[in-house]
């Protein structure tokens, strides 16, 4: 086992400085990434005029809510599974193949690495959403920290669980219709269209036993101060956990893919 | 024959074509099938959710949230199908110097490059549409007449022009700025904000969705239409709208294709 360490740190910064020269490009992403928290927070927040508080949600609950959400969302930005189905049609894949590194790890490194920008440029555009909707919450040093645990965490397992989607790639070019049902699923399981509490106690239970409330609700509500201590120990333990299934997926899938590759192209 | 005939008799024989290429794949018709289902599911859940909560949006009832809903999804479809594939071969024509190959052909430039594909299976969105707008005027309960029907079927062919011509506009900016990926993200961030009525916004954004990027009047003013909402101040906003996007993106085209260079010198 090679150490990984000195590579990732290596392809974070590449990846880093590459981003760094399309600031603008990045900036206009980021802004693209926004629109759809504001129309939810805008829409929530009219129906919790109206409705009071739904089990613990209230106006400021749900802007602080959408707010960092679109932090989180920043965070969670992973492979698109799409990009797999042109890598492996065109052949451009056989590329990766011949480098000594393993794909997952330059891209995990990689697309890490590229966050560090999109951060940046996301600060004026958070401060323009405080400035607008006026957010009320004061987390503590412990819990931003923690935060950033269950932020880069919720990152890992996002990347993975779409690194094993790309991977069908491998026995069908026509991936898109189930891609499209899974994304439908961590739309509607993760937290990220409206905060669990606001779904029926089943969809609830449901999306506890699923990776997607982890790398989306899960820093979001740690953030804003909507969970216990029980809660947060627990979170991080489910991160942890489906690190390791879909890391083991990951490994299984993996093999089977590669041997099923023929190389195509040049 | 004029040349507005003979690029007409063009479109129509591109449109052919690509209808009859991609029937060839009825695969992709099911799954087409699959992936509007599941956006019509997310749809849905999103306005129940919602309507668990409050007896109304801004005014807008359920049904008259779902008529909102049917006009995103069939403006979409339309989109999906005729618009979006020529947007995107445009643009990837620029980038890769090819558009010489259709800048010389003895038809309208702006026509041709706007016409030439048409993702035949996305017409499955547009029927979703159509069925949600039924769905959602059987809820309304008989407020349907000549007038309303003539109205709504004019706002949506406004609708159609003003999407058509806010994707050109952006599509143009190709010319200048080569990666243009990122924009349209933000573009399609703002037509899935016509999801809900542009009333619900702050007037900031009601103003951005009207005047800069008018998608919200185009979704909007149609369903307001059939909700009886439409008042005559409405509708002569989104004709103005219209006539001004059609009439500057046109504009905006030429200026672009006159400036130029094209890329194999």
């Amino acid at each position: 086992m090679r150490n990984l360490l000195p590579i990732y740190g290596i392809e974070a910064r590449m990846s880093m400085q590459r981003q760094a020269q399309y600031r603008g490009a990045a900036f206009i992403s980021v802004l693209g990434f926004l629109i759809e928290p504001i129309v939810y927070l805008i829409v929530w927040r009219t129906v919790a005029q109206q409705a009071g508080s739904i089990n613990g949600y209230g106006v400021e609950e749900f802007t602080s809510y959408y707010i960092v959400w679109t932090l989180v969302r920043v965070f969670n930005l992973a492979l698109a599974p799409g990009a797999w189905d042109w890598w492996v049609r065109s052949g451009r894949i056989s590329n990766d193949l011949l480098h000594p590194i393993d794909p997952y790890h330059r891209n995990l490194a990689g697309m890490a690495g590229a966050k560090v920008v999109w951060i940046a440029v996301w600060v004026p555009v958070a401060a323009f959403l405080v400035l607008l909707f006026r957010p009320e919450f004061s987390p503590n040093l412990l819990e931003a920290s923690t935060f950033l645990v269950a932020a880069w965490a919720g990152y890992v397992v996002r990347f993975n669980v779409l690194w094993v989607l790309g991977l069908v790639s491998f026995w069908t070019t026509r991936a898109e219709a189930l891609v499209e049902v899974v994304v439908a699923m961590e739309l509607l399981l993760s937290g990220r269209l409206v905060p669990m509490a606001v779904m029926p106690p089943w969809v609830q239970a449901i999306s506890a036993w699923m990776p997607f409330k982890w790398t989306f609700e899960f820093p979001i509500e740690l953030l804003i101060g909507q969970l216990s201590a029980a809660e947060i120990w627990r979170g991080l333990g489910m991160q942890l956990l489906w690190m390791a299934i879909s890391g083991s997926a990951i490994v299984l899938v993996w093999k089977r893919a590669i041997r099923k590759f023929t190389a195509v192209g040049t | 024959m004029s040349r507005f005939t003979h690029s007409l008799k063009v479109t129509l024989v591109h449109w052919r074509l690509g209808a009859e290429y991609e029937v060839q794949y009825r695969l992709n018709f099911v799954l087409q099938v699959v992936q509007s289902g599941v956006r019509l599911v997310t749809g849905l859940v999103a306005i129940q959710l919602v309507f668990g909560f409050a007896t109304d949006l801004a005014g807008w009832t359920e049904p008259e949230l779902l008529a909102v809903l049917g006009v995103h999804i069939l403006l979409g479809g339309v989109l999906a199908t005729f618009i979006l594939p020529n947007m995107f071969t445009f643009m990837f024509e620029v980038r890769e110097g090819e558009l010489d190959f259709a800048l010389v052909r003895p038809v309208d430039s702006q026509m041709f490059i706007s016409t030439r594909q048409l993702r035949f299976w996305n017409v499955v969105d547009i029927v979703v549409g159509i069925v949600v707008l039924g769905w959602a005027i059987d809820g309304l309960q008989g407020r349907m007449d000549t007038v309303t029907v003539v109205l709504f079927a004019f706002g949506l062919v406004c609708g159609a022009l003003v999407l058509y011509s806010v994707w050109m506009v952006f599509t143009t900016t190709a010319f200048w700025l080569i990666d243009t990926d990122d924009m349209a993200q933000i573009i399609t961030g703002l037509y899935d904000a016509g999801r809900w009525p542009i009333r619900v916004y702050p007037l900031w954004l009601q103003g951005a969705l009207t005047v800069v990027v008018p998608l919200g009047v185009a979704i909007t003013v149609p369903a307001e239409a059939l909700t009886d909402r439409l008042t005559v101040g409405r509708l002569l906003t989104l004709v103005a709208v219209t006539m001004v996007a059609v009439i500057a993106s046109r504009a905006y085209w030429l200026f672009g294709v006159k400036n130029y260079s094209g890329a194999s010198a």
